[in-house]
C-alpha cells in the first residue's frame, strides 16, 4: 500500500514542471571513511583521532606495529574516506576516549530508546533525504524506538519533497515511531512533514506557507500547480490529515472548521465553519496555538521532558551526549546530520568563487605567451576545476543547481588539454 | 561558540598567509624544537600546532596578524620564541583546562568575577540586569548578548531584567519613522537572539530564572524580543512598534499569491514569539498588517480582543483600522506617533491590554512590582561593559576597514619585479585583513549595520580580487 503510494508520488514528481525543482541524487556520507589517501599515493587505513583544518592525527598499524597519533598535513592529503561507524574526529587535543554516546548495553525490558534528528536549512540542500537515510543503520543497531525529526527550515526545492516522503514513509515509519517536532516548517519543510501522523510544535512553532514559486516571486500555475496540489492531497492522506488544510497553505483558499461535542473536527475550504483559521485571499501558516486548538498538532513542547510526556511515555532513554546549550542529547545520527549540513553549506558558499577563479585561470592561460606560463595557469585551472568537481560529486544537487553536466566537465578537461598542446 | 570561531579563524588566517608565502617579521618557526611543557603553575598551557604536526606547549605572550610570540619551557628553562603564523596550523589556548577556558581570546566574560563573594545568606533573590541599548542588529547583537548572558550565568541569578531601549535609527544614525516599512524582517535577527535567553541560559544554569523585560523603546526588530517573555513592564515613555506596513515590503514584485505566502510565513514566525510569551498573537497581526482591523473591550476587568471594527454598544474600542482611503493615517497623526493603521503599543495601551504588567520608571519601582524590593541582591553585572566593549570593537573595526581599504587603493604596482611583487603581496595581505574583519563581525555585516567604506566590495568579490592579483603575479613571473 505504502509502496504503491510512493510509486505514484515518484511518478508525479517526475512530471512536475518547475524551474526551481531539483532531484537529489547521492552524496558522500558524512561519516564515511577513515582511509586517508595521500597525494604520494599511499593509503593510510586507521582511525582519525583528531582533525584540525584538514590536517589529521591518525592511529594506524604498520606490520602489526601500532602508530599512535601520526600526523598528516592537509597539504599532503588527497582525500579522506571516513569510517561509517565512527564519530567525526574532534578538533580538540587528543584525550582518553570518553564514553560512547550510544549505550552498549542490551536494551532493558520496557526501555524506550529515542533520538532527536534535526532537519534544517534548505530542503534539497542541507535538509536532504540522503542524509536522513544514512542514519538508519545506526538507529537500527541501537534499537531505537522513537525518532523525533526536529524541523527548522524555511523551505527549499520542491522535488526533494517526494524523495523525503519516500524515505520517511518507506524507511522510517515502518521501523520507528517517527514524529515531527516543529520549530519552523515553512513551505517544502511543512510539505515534507505532512506525511507524519504525529506532529508536535514548539511554542514558537510555525507550519505552512506552502505556495510554490520561482524567480521574482512568480507563482507556480497551471498543470504544475495541479500536480503539486495532488501531491499534497496524497501526502495528507498518508499523514491522516484533512486535505483542506494543506490546500489553504498552498493557495488562497479560506479554511474554517466546526468542532462537535465529542471534539471531532470538520474542515471547510470556505468561511462557513465556526472557527476561521484562514481568511479568503490569505495563505495559511499555523502557529502552535492554532495548530493545537484544531488538533492538527498533538501538543506543544518546549523541552524534551514535555515531549516525552506528550508522546505518552513515563521515560525515554534519549540517546546521545549532553552538549551545553543544546536542549536534547546529540546522538551519532544527529552528529552525522550536522556534519552533512556543514559540508554542503561550505561547498555552496565557495561554489561561485571557485567558478570565477577557474574562469580567471582559463583566461590567463589562453592569453599566456609561452608554454611555461600557460602551464602554470592550466595547473591553477585544474586545481579549481578539481574543487568544483569534488563539490559536485559530494553534493550532486549543487551540480544540478548550477546546471552543470558531465559533458561540461569533459569539455573543460579537453579545453585544458588543448591549451597544453599549444606551442 | 566564540572559542571555536577564534580557533578556526586563527588557523584560517595562518593558512591563508601561508598560501601567500608571507612570513611575518621575526619568523623563526623552523628553528623551534619540540618542547615539553613543565607545568609550574595551575594554569593550563597553550599549544601551537604546526603544519608539520609538531605541537609546542607554553604560553602565548603576544599575537599579531602574522606572528605569535610564545613562551616555551623546556626542561624548566624558559625562552621566548616568535613564530610565523604561516607555519602554524592552529593555536589552542589552555588546552588542559577542562573548565571552558580553552581557546578563549580576550573574552570579556572571562574577565568577569567569579560568583559574587556576597553569596546569599538570607536567601535573597539575585537580580542581574542587562540593558540592550543602541541600534538593533548592531549594538544589540547575538555576540554581546551571549557574553552578557555568560556573565549572568556565573552569578546564578534568580531574576534577569532585560531592559530594551533601542535607538530607532539606521546604522548611520538617521532617525526612522514609526511607520517605517521594511523593518519587519529584523524579526529574523531577533530569532538569533531569543534562544540565548530562552534556551542557552537555562541550559547553562540548569534552571530557568525569571526573565523580566522592561520596555523603554522596542522598535523594529527589537519589538519582537519582549513578546518572547511572559513578564513585561513598560516605562512611561515605553513603546513597541515599528514593524508595520508588512504588505509593502515587496512592493508590486511578483504575484499576489507569493507575496501572501511571504507575509504569511513572516507572521507565522512572529506569532510564534507571541505564543512563546503567552500573548495574543493577533496583536502581532495588528502591528504588522495595515488592513487588519482590531478592537478590544473590557470584560470583567480584562481586555478581550475583537477582530473587526468596534461595536460601540458593547463598549468596544478601536485599536487599528484598515488604513484604507479616509482611514489612512495623515501626516499629523504620523508625525505625532498617533497613527492607527498599524498598532504601536504605548505604556498605557499595553497595560490596558494586559501585555504590560505595569508602568515603572525606576528600578526600585520595578523591584517593588516584582515584590522583591525589600529583599534582593543586585548582582555585579558586567553587561554594560560588555556592550560598550562591543560597540568600541565595532567602531575600531570600521576604522580599520576604512584604513585598510584606503591603503589598498593607494598601493601602486610598479617598478622592478621585486617591487611589483612586494606591492601585490601588500594588496593581498590587506584584502585578507579586510575579509577577516568582515567575517569577525559577520553578524553585523550581514544585516548591513556595519558602516563600510565607499566602494568596498562584498566578501566573494574580495576573494575574486585576491585571486586576480595572485594570478597577475603569476603572469608577471620572469
Amino acid at each position: 500500500m505504502i509502496k504503491g503510494f510512493m510509486q505514484r508520488l515518484g511518478g508525479l514528481a517526475a512530471g512536475l514542471v518547475l524551474a526551481s525543482v531539483l532531484l537529489f541524487a547521492s552524496a558522500t556520507n558524512a561519516w564515511a571513511g577513515d582511509k586517508i589517501y595521500l597525494k604520494d599515493g599511499r593509503v593510510i587505513d586507521g582511525d582519525i583521532v583528531r582533525e584540525v583544518n584538514g590536517s589529521v592525527w591518525v592511529n594506524y598499524t604498520i606490520g602489526g606495529v601500532e602508530q599512535k597519533g601520526a600526523f598528516f598535513g592537509a597539504g599532503d592529503i588527497d582525500r579522506i574516506e571516513r569510517d561509517v561507524a565512527a564519530d567525526p574526529a574532534p578538533s580538540d587535543p587528543i584525550k582518553p576516549v570518553q564514553n560512547d554516546t550510544a549505550p552498549k548495553a542490551e536494551k532493558r525490558p520496557g526501555e524506550v530508546r529515542g533520538v532527536v534528528i534535526t532537519l534544517e536549512g534548505t530542503v534539497g540542500i542541507q535538509f536532504a533525504a540522503k542524509a536522513l537515510e544514512e542514519a538508519i543503520p545506526w538507529l537500527e543497531e541501537q534499537q531505537v524506538d522513537v525518532v523525533v525529526l526536529k524541523i527548522n527550515s524555511g523551505g527549499g526545492l520542491l522535488l526533494e519533497i517526494a524523495k523525503l516522503h519516500e524515505t520517511i514513509v518507506n524507511e522510517f515509519k515502518p521501523r520507528f515511531r517517527t514524529v515531527a517536532w516543529i520549530e519552523s516548517a515553512i513551505s517544502a519543510a511543512a510539505m515534507t512533514s505532512h506525511v507524519l501522523e504525529e506532529i508536535y510544535f514548539m511554542p514558537e512553532g510555525n507550519y505552512g506557507a506552502c505556495t510554490g514559486w520561482s524567480g521574482a516571486l512568480v507563482a507556480v500555475e497551471g498543470r504544475g500547480l495541479e500536480e503539486v496540489l495532488y501531491l499534497m492531497e496524497r501526502a495528507s492522506a498518508e499523514g491522516k490529515k484533512a486535505p483542506e488544510i494543506m490546500r489553504s497553505m498552498q493557495i488562497e483558499e479560506p479554511l474554517s472548521y466546526n468542532k462537535s461535542k465529542d471534539g471531532e473536527i470538520t474542515w471547510y475550504n470556505t468561511e462557513e465553519g465556526e472557527f476561521l483559521v484562514n481568511a479568503t485571499g490569505r495563505i495559511l501558516t499555523f502557529d502552535s496555538v492554532q495548530a493545537e486548538q484544531c488538533k492538527f498538532s498533538k501538543g506543544t513542547a518546549d523541552d524534551l521532558e514535555t515531549l516525552t510526556r506528550l508522546l505518552g511515555y513515563p521515560e525515554v532513554n534519549w540517546l546521545g551526549k549532553h552538549v551545553p546549550g543544546e536542549i536534547f542529547p546529540i546522538s551519532r545520527a544527529e552528529d552525522g546530520m550536522r556534519t552533512w549540513r556543514d559540508g554542503v553549506t561550505k561547498a555552496e558558499d565557495n561554489f561561485q568563487v571557485y567558478f570565477v577563479k577557474y574562469g580567471l585561470s582559463i583566461a590567463n592561460a589562453q592569453s599566456a605567451q609561452d608554454r611555461a606560463s600557460r602551464g602554470r595557469f592550466v595547473g591553477e585551472a585544474r586545481r579549481h576545476l578539481a574543487i568544483i568537481e569534488r563539490a559536485c560529486k559530494d553534493f550532486p544537487n549543487l551540480k544540478l543547481l548550477q546546471g552543470l553536466t558531465d559533458e561540461w566537465f569533459e569539455q573543460q578537461h579537453e579545453l585544458l588539454r588543448e591549451l597544453m598542446r599549444l606551442p | 561558540m566564540k572559542t571555536n570561531r577564534n580557533r578556526v579563524w586563527a588557523a584560517a588566517a595562518a593558512g591563508v598567509l601561508a598560501a601567500l608565502g608571507m612570513a611575518g617579521p621575526g619568523a623563526s618557526g623552523a628553528s623551534a624544537a619540540p618542547a615539553m611543557w613543565m607545568q609550574e603553575s595551575a594554569d593550563a598551557p597553550d599549544q601551537l600546532i604546526f603544519k608539520d604536526g609538531r605541537i609546542i606547549e607554553g604560553e602565548v605572550l603576544e599575537e599579531t596578524a602574522t606572528t605569535v610570540r610564545f613562551l616555551v619551557v623546556v626542561a624548566g628553562i624558559k625562552g621566548e620564541q616568535t613564530y610565523s603564523k604561516a607555519d602554524i596550523l592552529a593555536i589552542e589556548r589552555g588546552v588542559r583546562d577542562e573548565s571552558g577556558k580553552a581557546g578563549v581570546v580576550s573574552e570579556e566574560a572571562d574577565q568577569a568575577a567569579e560568583p559574587s563573594a556576597d553569596e546569599p545568606t538570607d536567601g535573597a533573590p539575585g537580580v542581574y540586569m542587562i540593558e540592550l541599548t543602541g541600534r538593533f542588529g548592531r549594538d544589540i547583537a547575538p555576540t554581546p548578548i551571549r557574553d552578557a548572558i555568560k556573565d549572568a550565568a556565573k552569578m546564578r541569578p534568580d531574576y534577569l531584567i532585560v531592559v530594551v531601549d533601542n535607538a530607532w535609527e539606521t546604522a548611520w544614525g538617521e532617525k526612522l519613522a514609526d511607520d517605517e516599512a521594511a523593518a519587519f524582517d529584523q524579526l529574523f535577527q531577533t530569532e538569533d537572539m531569543e534562544p540565548i535567553f530562552t534556551k542557552e541560559l537555562p541550559e547553562m544554569l540548569g534552571y530557568r530564572p525569571k526573565i523580566v523585560v522592561w520596555v523603554k523603546n522596542a522598535m523594529g526588530g527589537a519589538a519582537f524580543l519582549p513578546f518572547n517573555f511572559d513578564t513585561m513592564y513598560f516605562s512611561s515613555e515605553g513603546r513597541i512598534g515599528g514593524i508595520g506596513r508588512l504588505e509593502q515590503i515587496f512592493g508590486s514584485t511578483g504575484d499576489a499569491r507569493v507575496r501572501e505566502k511571504q507575509f504569511s510565513l513572516r507572521l507565522g514566525h512572529a506569532r510564534g514569539m507571541a505564543n512563546r510569551g503567552g500573548y495574543d498573537a493577533r496583536l502581532i497581526e495588528a502591528m504588522a498588517r495595515t488592513e487588519y482591523v482590531l478592537s478590544y473591550r473590557i470584560d470583567n476587568g480584562k481586555a478581550v480582543l475583537v477582530e473587526g471594527a468596534p461595536n460601540t454598544d458593547l463598549g468596544e474600542v478601536l485599536l487599528t483600522d484598515d488604513g484604507q482611503a479616509e482611514n489612512a493615517d495623515d501626516i499629523k497623526a504620523l508625525a505625532r506617533g498617533q497613527g492607527n493603521d498599524n498598532l504601536t503599543l504605548s505604556a498605557s495601551i499595553a497595560e490596558i491590554l494586559g501585555v504590560s504588567q505595569g508602568t515603572v520608571d525606576e528600578l526600585d519601582d520595578l523591584l517593588y512590582e516584582l515584590g522583591i524590593d525589600r529583599n534582593y541582591r543586585m548582582l555585579d553585572s558586567k553587561s554594560e561593559r560588555i556592550m560598550k566593549n562591543w560597540d568600541r570593537e565595532l567602531e575600531g573595526a570600521e576604522r580599520s576597514l576604512r584604513d585598510l581599504w584606503t591603503r589598498f587603493l593607494n598601493v601602486q604596482v610598479q617598478g622592478e619585479y621585486r617591487e611589483r611583487t612586494t606591492a601585490r603581496a601588500t594588496q593581498m595581505s590587506l584584502l585578507l585583513k579586510i575579509k577577516a574583519l568582515l567575517e569577525r563581525y559577520g553578524e553585523v555585516y550581514k544585516v548591513r549595520m556595519l558602516r563600510l567604506p565607499d566602494g568596498l566590495p562584498p566578501i566573494p568579490a574580495l576573494d575574486v580580487l585576491h585571486e586576480q592579483i595572485r594570478q597577475e603575479q603569476m603572469k608577471d613571473k620572469p
